[in-house]
């Protein structure tokens, strides 16, 4: 029974690509499936949208990444598993984003290095606070932006949004070792991306 | 499978940590989630009690495992017990005497923690005076908690009194325990009101009965007084009672039993209704003790789970390693 339902959610995440491009047009909910996508909205919207904004989509974008993972959602409901919600929007909302940033442009290979951004790394004044923090998270989508999408999914997901290594298995449909390898090597990629970066502040401060 | 520890769970936050913490807690505007569920249809009225589903959610999860896990320590220790009665009556009797001991000394002990001049037992309990803006801090994170929960066992008001204390705005938990019982009896708790000085109503207050006029620890002449009496809900008042007792022992100086109190609660029974309360109180007493790799693990949750709004740039401090 499990492992059907789990082949049911299987099978509406392979759907989701060709569904997704038409959002408005899903059926009408009961009143119980009405409140369950408002319980599963107010619940994960936060964690669906802010995948979208780590994986590489602006602002904007991430809303309606976020819209569309959950117009796929009234449309699957019943094929989602109570209990693994969560999964099935991240895993949405994982695809739907990939399938987003392959249609902007290219990934940049090196991160632009704004000297201000690590320096608010290192002393944040509270009243520079908001400031600082809107440069920290412009280099770390910057750096994210800069790994390949595997990586940088593997890493949103554990990092970010504190999936265990067995649920990203998962949604990402691969091997659980392989997730482990992935994000062995996205980590050892983060750190040597913000080394560099450092690097490059630290020479360019001792040059008059 | 062997799960590397997440950079912002690193003791000493690195600036990986902090980045990804700064990644974390970054959350859409609350009119972009409004606006989504317009667009999908969902109903304003279904969101708003979505909203408190949402909270009540995991209250529901932590009751099918408290109650799974009640059940069947209630089956093992039939098995055990079974056996020893069906063995011989004398072990039963031995185990019986045992058990009664523990409890006695148990209560004992939690006794003994509670200051001297606080009357523990058939009185309430009264959180006041504060100060205004820390009452009123905590005044908007347990409603919040409690109107989430769609609690309607509340019922009880508190009055600031208190002449030579005009500027106390009150915020009382009364809850009533049986002397009697080693068992905690079936407790009333309060709703959480925030009363102007001065404005005592003589209706509310003529309806105070004496076992539930406090008196405050610090001798100012706040007195807590009773609107009506209605069912309570005993989950709700032994959360209430467990926060109670660690703020008390957190404000006389014993942080020590307060985190005692506090993870005992919660290894034993769990906060749900008032766990975001809860949550703050951890921190405030883990920080006290110096444990703030801990306390900023606890404000992580907690921002991430919807941190009260007064407090939110204190934790995000506290998570991002500042002073």
């Amino acid at each position: 029974m499990r492992d059907a339902m789990h082949l049911e959610t299987s099978r509406a995440l392979d759907a989701v690509s060709r569904d997704a491009s038409d959002v408005a047009d899903f059926p009408s909910l009961t009143a119980e499936q009405e409140r369950r996508l408002a319980w599963m909205l107010n619940t994960y919207f936060d964690s669906v949208w802010r995948t979208g904004r780590r994986i590489g989509l602006h602002n904007a974008q991430a809303q309606e990444n976020a819209q569309e993972v959950f117009a796929v959602a009234a449309r699957k409901l019943d094929c989602i598993e109570a209990g693994r919600e969560r999964t099935f929007l991240l895993g949405v909302a994982v695809r739907l984003a990939a399938n987003a940033r392959r249609k902007m442009s290219a990934r940049i290979d090196e991160v632009a290095v704004d000297p201000l951004e690590l320096q608010a790394l290192d002393a944040t004044p509270l009243a520079e606070e908001l400031l600082a923090q809107k440069q920290q998270r412009s280099l770390l989508d910057r750096i994210l932006l800069s790994m390949s999408d595997v990586l940088r999914e593997v890493l949103t997901l554990y990092e970010i949004e504190e999936l265990n290594l067995s649920e990203i298995a998962k949604i990402l449909e691969i091997p659980e070792g392989t997730a482990a390898s992935r994000l062995r090597r996205s980590r050892e990629e983060f750190t040597r991306k913000l080394e560099r970066v450092a690097t490059h502040i630290a020479h360019s401060k001792e040059r008059p | 499978m062997n799960q590397p520890r997440r950079f912002k769970e690193e003791p000493v936050l690195g600036r990986e940590g902090r980045l990804m913490a700064l990644g974390s807690l970054e959350v859409p505007a609350p009119e972009v989630k409004q606006d989504v569920a317009r667009r999908l249809g969902i109903s304003a009225t279904v969101l708003a009690s979505a909203a408190a589903a949402t909270a009540v959610a995991p209250s529901a999860a932590a009751a099918t495992f408290s109650s799974a896990s009640v059940g069947s320590l209630s089956a093992a220790f039939g098995k055990v017990t079974g056996s020893f009665i069906a063995t011989t009556l004398a072990k039963a009797t031995v185990i019986g005497l045992g058990l009664g001991i523990a409890s006695y000394t148990g209560v004992r002990l939690i006794r003994s923690r509670l200051p001297a001049n606080n009357p523990p037992l058939t009185a309430a309990s009264t959180v006041a005076p504060r100060r205004p803006e820390r009452a009123a801090e905590n005044h908007g994170v347990a409603v919040s908690a409690l109107q989430d929960r769609g609690a309607e066992t509340v019922n009880t008001v508190a009055r600031a009194a208190a002449s030579d204390n005009p500027g106390a705005t009150v915020v009382a938990i009364e809850h009533t325990v049986s002397s009697d019982s080693l068992a905690p009896a079936a407790a009333s708790v309060g709703r959480f009101e925030d009363v102007e000085p001065h404005t005592a109503s003589p209706s509310i207050a003529s309806t105070s009965t004496e076992s539930l006029t406090g008196q405050d620890p610090e001798g100012n002449a706040a007195a807590a007084t009773r609107a009506g009496a209605m069912p309570a809900d005993p989950r709700l008042a032994r959360e209430v009672r467990s926060l109670d007792l660690a703020r008390s022992c957190a404000n006389h100086g014993d942080a020590a039993g307060a985190l005692k109190e506090l993870n005992g609660f919660d290894r034993n029974y769990g906060y749900i209704a008032l766990q975001k309360e809860a949550m703050l109180v951890h921190i405030d007493v883990l920080l006290s003790l110096g444990h703030r790799v801990q306390a900023a693990a606890i404000a992580r949750q907690l921002l991430l789970a919807g941190a009260p709004a007064t407090r939110r740039a204190s934790l995000e401090a506290l998570v991002l390693g500042q002073p």
